[in-house]
């Protein structure tokens, strides 16, 4: 057993004493003396303070020594020493679908994994393993293993993929009180590239056009044809293939009744807030973008080897909305592959706050911050039951004074 | 004489005289000074013959010399007659193991009514009690000293006892054994009032050292004849005590020497003999013995 605030120990036997001397001073009626003269006694409370040899009213003095005594035991923190190394490791494990080789990702965790160690998984069935929860998991979990430990490791066995980070993790991260440790197991293939998008349209200056120009063209392993009106037979052919996506977006018709709101969600969220026009469109599958009520935007159904996906939002043919950049976010969400774009492994380079050289976070300060200290709630609960029975004892009627 | 307890304090005064204070009254032939002239054979002084005078007292030498008619006057002396006034209340009962100022105002009216029965005086007792005075009318006979200590030792003090009432029928010296904590005031009045016919008075204030220097353990001092009076005797208010009683002392002693009354204050552990030597030395005039 050890205390995290000894002193705390000092204290609370400094105030014990203070306790006994307390009773040794009480107020108390002195014994009556016959004194003639009493009358020149100056008149005062007829109780007075009296120095006893002997402190009385025992059992409320030992209530109260013993209540203050575990008060000060609870506040120095006391933390059972836990067999073990003295430097013990926290490994987060990314369970998403972002881990190329999960197998491999645990023999990481497996290799170095060691007696007083634990173990905490994040992402579990996520498109991408985010860090944000896994610090406020890895933090509860050093809590419980840091008793009796001089430091505590944290290892992140995690690719790390796009989304990963948030605006909350590095200040996450710098609340872990100490450095980390970055295993970096072989993320899923990037699916995120692809050829700029085929236009199958009958207008002479489709607004889209622009956009889809300002789409980076990469080598990809799917091709996307987006089609302004109905699909023709050829186009739902095409769709077949394997890798294809088909975009059915219908024009506006020119109904906009006012600004809506509208988020794609792929890779990366986007959501666009303009004059839109809601049009109809099939249900599906897979819903890809959603109205901000809630309502379907864009679906998604599967087609031999590809997929066919419908749009019902109506772009205005007349404005600049798609040439700004939010309206290029969301439609590269759009023309992201079946099923949803696979991350993109993060540059090293680009988590170097993530790994941060320094010392190790040191036991004390992580068990300190553990919200469970069992051993002090029951010294607290027990101090309290002590005190409800020193008051139950003091307001017993006081026994007949003999004078 | 039976005295039984008193016989050694009774030998250990014997021989001592207590003279008046002022020339008393005359009466009976006495051993004190008294204001009036007669025939003793001592020579004081010449007074022209008056018609009506004893024409034994012409100094018939002188009128043959100087055919003048002169009375011889000669001093005369006369008896003083004592009483002794005694506080029986609960007060004088202090302290509860010895009752040290009671038996201390025993041994006191003993060994004066011994001494002032030497010298021929009439001495008598009141003893104010709560259930009524006990008066024993001054006397010369023989056996009055031990009836005066039989009359002490049969009361015990208790309760609360008036000594004003009592002073009117004192005889010409009349001596007041109290500890000032009753009737002080008309006490006070009363004694005035008889030093004002001539009389003369004195009181022996008694205290007890337990009164002077109270135990240091902390108590709640109640007042025996007023239990309503209880108030804490500890180390904050023992200074307190110690003072406002030196003040109360003090006063005693001044106010009643400012009306002409003989203040002695004696304890309760002085040796009685050594005492009664003190009250007797005749006093300036202040009337600090």
């Amino acid at each position: 057993m050890s205390f995290l605030a000894p002193w705390m120990l000092l204290a609370g036997a400094a105030a014990a004493l203070g306790v006994v001397a307390l009773h040794l001073l009480t107020t108390r009626r002195p014994p009556p003396a016959m004194l003639p003269t009493a009358r020149f006694v100056p008149e005062s409370d007829v109780r007075a303070v009296a120095r006893a040899s002997r402190p009385t009213d025992l059992v409320v003095l030992t209530l109260r020594a013993l209540a203050v005594l575990l008060i000060g035991a609870a506040f120095a923190q006391p933390v059972p020493d836990a067999p073990g190394p003295r430097v013990r490791t926290v490994f987060a494990l990314d369970r998403s679908r972002s881990v190329a080789d999960t197998a491999a990702a645990r023999a990481i965790v497996a290799a170095r994994f060691a007696e007083g160690d634990t173990l905490v998984e994040f992402g579990s069935g996520a498109r991408v393993g985010e860090l944000s929860p896994m610090f406020v998991s890895a933090r509860r979990a050093a809590g419980r293993i840091a008793r009796g430990a001089d430091s505590v490791r944290l290892v992140i066995v995690s690719p790390v993929g796009d989304g990963a980070v948030d605006a909350a993790t590095p200040a996450l991260r710098a609340a872990w009180p100490g450095r980390n440790e970055l295993e970096r197991p072989r993320g899923v293939a990037d699916t995120t590239a692809a050829p700029r998008p085929g236009l199958v349209t009958t207008l002479e200056d489709d607004a889209l056009a622009p956009a889809i120009a300002r789409l980076p063209s990469r080598r990809g392993a799917h091709a996307v044809r987006i089609v302004r009106g109905d699909a023709r037979p050829a186009d739902s052919a095409w769709a077949r293939g394997a890798g294809h996506v088909l975009l059915r977006w219908p024009v506006a018709a020119g109904g906009v009744a006012g600004p809506e709101g509208v988020t794609a969600f792929g890779l990366h969220r986007a959501t666009i807030v303009a004059p839109l026009e809601r049009l109809p469109i099939p249900p599906g599958e897979r819903v890809v973008a959603r109205w901000a009520d809630g309502q379907a935007a864009a679906t998604e159904r599967a087609l031999g080897g590809g997929c066919v996906r419908d749009v019902g939002v109506g772009v205005p043919l007349a404005g600049d909305l798609t040439l700004r950049a939010p309206f290029e976010r969301f439609l590269a969400a759009l023309v992201e592959p079946c099923g949803g774009a696979r991350g993109v492994a993060i540059a090293d380079s680009a988590l170097t706050w993530l790994t941060a050289p320094g010392p190790l976070a040191a036991g004390a300060t992580l068990a300190a911050a553990d919200a469970d200290r069992t051993p002090s709630f029951w010294l607290l609960v027990v101090a309290s039951a002590l005190l409800i029975g020193e008051s139950v004892v003091r307001r017993r009627p006081p026994a007949e004074v003999a004078e | 004489m039976p005295v039984g307890p008193y016989g050694a304090l009774l030998d250990a005064v014997r021989g001592v005289r207590w003279p008046a204070r002022r020339p008393v009254t005359g009466g009976a032939p006495g051993a004190h000074p008294a204001r009036t002239r007669g025939a003793a054979p001592e020579f004081a002084e010449y007074r022209p013959y008056r018609q009506g005078d004893d024409p034994k007292r012409l100094d018939w030498k002188l009128l043959a010399r100087s055919d003048r008619a002169f009375i011889r006057l000669a001093p005369d002396q006369a008896i003083l007659g004592t009483s002794f006034v005694v506080d029986a209340s609960a007060s004088m009962a202090f302290p509860l193991l010895t009752a040290g100022k009671w038996e201390q105002a025993k041994r006191l009216v003993v060994a004066l009514a011994a001494v002032a029965h030497t010298s021929a005086d009439p001495v008598g007792l009141m003893i104010a009690r709560p259930n009524g005075a006990l008066r024993l009318e001054p006397r010369t006979r023989r056996g009055v000293v031990g009836e005066i200590a039989r009359s002490l030792d049969r009361t015990r003090p208790a309760g609360t006892a008036l000594l004003a009432p009592l002073i009117a029928g004192s005889a010409a010296r009349c001596v007041v054994l109290t500890d000032c904590l009753g009737d002080f005031d008309a006490l006070r009045a009363a004694l005035a009032r008889h030093v004002a016919r001539g009389g003369e008075a004195h009181l022996i204030h008694l205290v007890a050292r337990a009164e002077l220097v109270p135990a240091r353990a902390a108590a709640l001092a109640t007042d025996p004849e007023d239990p309503t009076v209880r108030r804490p005797l500890v180390d904050a208010t023992r200074d307190g005590y110690r003072e406002r009683f030196d003040a109360f002392r003090h006063e005693v002693a001044q106010v009643l020497r400012a009306d002409g009354v003989q203040v002695h204050e004696v304890h309760d552990d002085e040796a009685p003999e050594v005492i009664i030597r003190r009250l007797v030395r005749p006093s300036g005039r202040d009337g600090r013995s």
